[in-house]
């Protein structure tokens, strides 16, 4: 019972350009651009830089995450960044009204989970554009902070447990630090990379990405995959705008500013593509960590943060051209 | 299982049956509920807004909806090809600093051709990558909505530059006072104009009916003959050159080119104006005068709650809940009259 | 319950099962009962309804009236995941699964075996390759992504995710269509030790041999209704080409065709391609003179369509000698085609052919429009006239050409369509299928009028699956057959039996 050879010209063992591009692509060009940043830099390689290199990434990195299941699985998220500001509103006002931080970063988690589960419903039950219902929920949400805020920032303790959460320094070797913000961003992370390879959640997230319709048909329980989606996008992002307030000791309904741009572009320099089905978490932290690299580089050379954002939508331009090229030459 | 018999439905020998009397009434109303909005809106003012009638409220209502009303239109014509263009307040921010460099050495009018032709480059750009590149419209856009402001702000170091040149300035400042007191402003004329040039444009013109026809079937469109990539192309260049006239406009309200401020969130709401003025965004539909409600109808609704006392936070929660709303409504209305 | 077999229960039986689509009654009181270690086949024309039984089976439907028993209980399938919960396992008729993922995970998407949340990553790869071993792919490599694989490949990865569940019955939809021989066999021999498990099997196939080589039993629907039950053995394959296309029974007089038999015209050739070649066509050969219809027939998946798509340039990277008239190759794109005198009446309307929500005027100058301008602007006058004569000529029936299209009944959009082509005045027309479902009316009056194009001087390609058309309209018909032009049928020989004869394949024209 052994089939034809002809039926199996087809099939190659060897990796397509776009597949060697999409693993690859991110750490090498992390790891070149370090090097010669390096080279170009006075201590750039130093344990006080590359740690606030680390901890700069924390917040949209966490974000990133959630983001990441979302692209793959054909959606998007613009309402993150509204959602962490408002999650650093909420903990301030938790906080302020004597609630032991912890709880009052788990509350503003889940407000952040119900927020991207609302937004979830939206879109598997109302079967409305991802697009358009985030983007109402980006605009709602940030109202959502400024009114809880009354427009104001709300202070939090500058010491004690809450300023620990958001800044303490957990590992230092020889300057290299490792900051709460940094740990949570890595076990994030990491859980997010083991979540997506190892559970059901994960193969459907991937699949229906791939081909809706298809997943549909093997079994997968498309609307509840979706919905799960949502709530970690929108937990996740409220996890980092609790971070972030507790680093800046204070609730800012300003906060996170264009998170969204940033955690896409991330997660789209990583190396999942915005087409859904294909992309990786681990290719997302080095997306966001490619990005901050590049605009400390740029910071260093003595260029503003204009030339941050020219160089980083240049940067999202290329990779998205090699990544389209690249794709349609494998296929 | 609603998704997979939209997504299998028998395609051959299927014979479309007449629409009925009631899905023709949700799509007139999908097709009119926006003007019906902005009466409402404007009837409540009178109501609740002291002075709402009084001539220099209203034509600040139309000299401020200026900006919105180009982005829209631009905005509408992508869409009308199922595109999506989220840079335009990066390209607005562009044209304000093309016209802040050059409008002392070239004169006024060539500042602003020139701001043109670099926000229509903008546009090549986006509409090169989308049409050619195939690559996703929010995709291919995104990198220009993250980069274009950034090189507005390279281009003049971020700096707020005050123009001092008066006959550009009266295009937007300028009024025009009319019997009976009514005072009209010069740029309600032009957005007039030019949402009626582009009427007749989507109208009259084979470019409005390629336009079109891409978007309600690019297959057809290529089968009746269409080089379809070259139209997808066009309209991402006439969106860019309309955001160019919205930055140029704004540039010339406050007397001054800004890269950081000029246009900033304007896609949110052009976006908005165009699926609350009942446009599907599934492409192929086009209506100028339902876009330009559809502005009016965003900036009245901010208008209102701001000219009420209502602060900033809870205007913005309200227009994002208004605006899912709207959409809502109208995928249910345009649903209702696919499926029956 | 009727059971001819008393004691045995049915794994499936349904009855009576309708199903309506927008304006199309898709199933028609369909009866169809599965025993145990039964292999069914199911067959019937492109559109029959056969694909909507199945899916109505599957769970990917809903019925709107009549009853499923799954081994004699009454069931409402409500999902595919539902289905294979009751037992049945469907192969859909494309390959329904995630190219990017690799095999493994395919094979056990949605059931994967765990250990707490956690897939049992290892055994998930080991459990995929003893599937593979056990069909004897064992050279698939099961950590490889599923678009790697040739589709041929990819479908027995289908088959043995469907076959490896367990399930009682086991639903093939155009199993076969991009298998090969080799493949085909194993099929066979997969399906053979499913029956003698004692679990069923329903095939559906247009590759009519095969049907023989595995089914006992044969269901044959024509429009949605059932137009037979009952053995296959003692049925030919001409029998069954017969029943399937409805020319046996009376209902051929009701038939009227609006077509006229003409003289053929002997003249020098508008279009002449030969050996032409493309992804999706091995080889195609034709030729069609001025004032001719020259017909292109073959059953689904035969290379018809991809044949004329490649002849209006649809088709990149096609190869092979041909051009129209006067001109130096074929055109390279719809542009260039119609440019060149070409027009195509496309096959699939909805897909293919309308622009939704746009106007019936909009619709029916869609590709004149563009020469239709005064100074750039277009001539409303002009437009008008042109849709007001070809609404008369062609007795398109509206309210008002301003309706949206979809308003239309199928039969008038497709006149809209013609129009749309013959405004350009073409001197040849590709018409794929351009009766299909449409009313008898419609149907008369779109044929005389492609006898009145012809006895004009068009040459005209008429692609169809209705042998009456081919028969009455066509003085010279070209059949396909596995993607290559396999016959031309002229005068006495283009007769009913040899057109059956021919797209059944030509190596079985000897009965």
């Amino acid at each position: 019972m052994s089939l034809s050879m002809s039926s199996f010209t087809r099939t190659s063992q060897s990796r397509s350009a776009a597949d060697l591009g999409q693993t690859f692509g991110p750490p090498a060009t992390l790891v070149l651009l370090i090097l010669v940043a390096g080279i170009s830099f006075d201590n750039f390689l130093g344990g006080a830089n590359l740690s606030s290199v680390a901890e700069r990434s924390a917040f949209v990195g966490i974000i990133a995450v959630g983001m990441t299941y979302l692209i793959i699985s054909g959606g998007i998220d613009l309402a993150v960044g509204s959602v962490a500001a408002l999650s650093g509103v909420t903990v301030a006002r938790f906080v302020e009204s004597g609630i032991h931080p912890f709880a009052a970063l788990g509350l503003s988690i889940a407000i952040g989970a119900i927020i991207g589960l609302i937004q979830g419903i939206a879109v598997v039950r109302g079967k409305l554009e991802p697009f358009i219902v985030t983007l109402a929920g980006l605009l709602s949400v940030r109202g959502l902070a400024l009114l809880i805020s009354d427009e104001q920032n709300i202070p939090l303790p500058n010491d004690g447990l809450a300023k620990s959460i958001g800044s303490a320094t957990l590992l230092s070797v020889g300057g290299y630090e490792i900051t709460v913000p940094t740990l949570i961003m890595l076990v994030t992370f990491a859980v997010g990379a083991w979540v997506l390879r190892r559970t059901s959640f994960g193969r459907s997230v991937f699949a229906i990405g791939d081909d809706e319709r298809s997943a549909c048909l093997l079994g997968v329980k498309v609307d509840r995959v979706k919905l799960q989606a949502y709530a970690t996008s929108g937990a996740l992002a409220a996890l980092a705008g609790g971070l972030l307030a507790f680093k800046l000791t204070i609730g800012r309904p300003f906060a996170a500013d264009a998170y969204e741009l940033q955690a896409i572009g991330a997660v789209v320099v990583g190396g999942t593509l915005l087409t859904g089905g294909r992309g990786t978490v681990v290719g997302s932290m080095f997306g966001t960590l490619l990005l901050v690299v590049i605009q400390t580089m740029i910071n260093r050379m003595g260029l503003n943060a204009f030339w941050q954002q020219l160089v980083s939508g240049l940067f999202l331009l290329v990779v998205v051209t090699i990544q389209t090229v690249l794709q349609r030459k494998s296929d | 299982m609603s998704l997979l018999d939209s997504l299998s439905l028998v395609s051959d020998g299927s014979e479309k049956h007449q629409r009925s009397n009631r899905t023709s009434i949700a799509d007139v109303a999908r097709r009119n509920g926006v003007f019906i909005g902005v009466a409402a809106l404007v009837l409540l003012n009178i109501i609740i807004t002291p002075n709402f009638l009084a001539w220099t409220t209203l034509r600040l209502q139309l000299q401020q909806a200026t900006p919105l009303v180009f982005a829209a239109l631009g905005m509408a014509l992508v869409v009308t090809t199922k595109g999506i263009d989220i840079s335009v307040g990066a390209v607005m921010a562009i044209a304000s600093v093309v016209v802040g460099l050059t409008i002392t050495t070239v004169g006024w009018p060539f500042a602003i051709v020139l701001a043109l032709l670099a926000a229509g480059l903008c546009g090549a750009l986006n509409g090169a990558l989308v049409a050619y590149l195939r690559i996703q419209p929010i995709v291919a856009t995104l990198a220009f909505l993250v980069g274009g402001r950034g090189l507005a702000s390279v281009l003049v170091d971020g700096e707020f530059r005050t123009l001092d040149n008066d006959a550009f300035a009266l295009f937007g400042r300028k009024f025009y006072t009319l019997p009976f007191g009514a005072s009209v402003p010069l740029s309600a004329f032009v957005w007039v104009a030019v949402a009626m040039f582009i009427a007749w444009m989507m109208r009259s013109t084979p470019l409005g009916f390629k336009v079109r026809a891409v978007g309600a079937n690019e297959i057809a469109a290529r089968l009746s003959g269409y080089r379809t990539k070259s139209t997808i192309l066009s309209v991402y260049v006439m969106c860019g050159v309309l955001a160019g006239l919205a930055g140029v406009f704004v540039t010339s309200l406050q007397s001054a080119s800004d890269a950081t401020q000029v246009g900033n969130l304007v896609e949110l709401d052009a976006i908005a104006a165009v699926v609350v003025g009942g446009t599907t965004l599934r492409g192929g539909e086009f209506s100028a005068s339902r876009t330009v409600a559809g502005a009016h109808f965003v900036l009245l609704a901010e208008s209102t709650l701001l000219r009420n006392n209502v602060d900033t936070a809870l205007t913005q929660l309200i227009t994002g809940l208004l605006i899912l709303s709207a959409v809502l409504l109208a995928s249910r209305l345009s649903t209702s009259s696919r499926e029956s | 319950m009727t059971n001819s077999n008393p004691g045995v229960t049915p794994i499936l039986e349904i009855a009576s099962i309708q199903k309506r689509f927008p304006g199309v009654l898709a199933l028609d009181g369909v009866d169809m009962r599965i025993m145990p270690g039964e292999a069914r086949s199911l067959i019937g024309q492109n559109g029959c309804g056969k694909s909507t039984l199945i899916k109505v089976i599957a769970g990917v439907h809903k019925k709107d009236a009549g009853s499923i028993r799954v081994l004699g209980q009454e069931v409402d399938v409500r999902s595919p995941s539902h289905a294979v919960d009751l037992g049945i396992s469907t192969i859909h008729q494309e390959v329904n699964l995630i190219p990017n993922r690799s095999v493994a995970e395919n094979l056990f998407l949605a059931r994967e075996p765990k250990l707490g949340p956690f897939i049992r990553q290892k055994h998930v790869v080991s459990e995929a390759s003893n599937l593979l071993m056990q069909y004897g792919l064992d050279h698939i490599d099961p950590k490889m992504p599923l678009h790697r694989l040739s589709i041929a490949l990819r479908q027995m990865v289908a088959i043995i995710r469907a076959v490896s569940q367990d399930a009682q019955l086991v639903i093939m939809d155009e199993p076969t269509s991009s298998l090969e021989a080799a493949e085909v066999e194993q099929l066979f021999s997969i399906s053979r030790q499913l029956l003698r498990e004692g679990r069923s099997v329903l095939f559906v196939s247009h590759r009519l041999d095969e049907l023989y080589e595995v089914c006992t039993t044969c269901t044959i629907l024509r429009d949605g209704k059932l137009v037979y039950d009952g053995d296959l053995h003692p049925m030919s394959k001409n029998e069954l080409v017969a029943t399937m296309v409805g020319r046996d029974s009376a209902n051929v007089d009701e038939q009227a065709t609006g077509f006229r038999k003409r003289p053929s015209m002997g003249d020098e050739p508008l279009l002449k391609v030969d050996n032409l070649q493309s992804s999706d066509l091995e080889s195609g050969t034709i030729q069609v003179g001025a004032g001719e219809i020259v017909g292109l027939a073959g059953l689904l998946g035969s290379g018809r369509t991809e044949f004329a798509e490649a002849l209006f340039g649809l088709t990149k990277g096609t190869r092979g000698d041909g051009a129209l008239e006067g001109q130096e190759a074929l055109p390279k794109s719809p542009t260039e085609a119609l440019a060149q005198g070409m027009a195509l009446v496309p096959e699939d309307r909805r897909e293919q052919g309308i622009l939704p929500g746009q106007s019936v005027r909009d619709n029916l100058v869609a590709a004149i429009m563009p020469t239709l301008t005064k100074r750039g602007v277009v001539d409303k006058a002009e437009v008008d006239r042109i849709v007001e004569k070809f609404v008369k000529e062609l007795g398109i029936k509206l309210s008002s050409v301003d309706q949206p299209i979809e308003t239309l009944s199928g039969g008038n959009q497709q006149k809209v369509i013609l129009a749309r082509c013959l405004s350009l005045d073409p001197k040849i027309l590709i018409a794929d299928e351009p009766t299909r479902g449409i009313d008898v009316g419609a149907k008369f009056e779109i044929q005389s009028r492609i006898s009145d194009l012809a006895d004009d001087g068009m040459a005209v390609l008429l692609i169809s699956s209705e042998l009456e058309e081919l028969l009455e309209g066509t003085e010279r018909t070209v059949v396909m057959h596995e993607r290559r032009s396999v016959a031309e049928l002229t005068g006495d020989s283009l007769t009913e039996n040899r057109l059956i004869d021919m797209m059944a394949g030509p190596e079985s024209s000897t009965q």
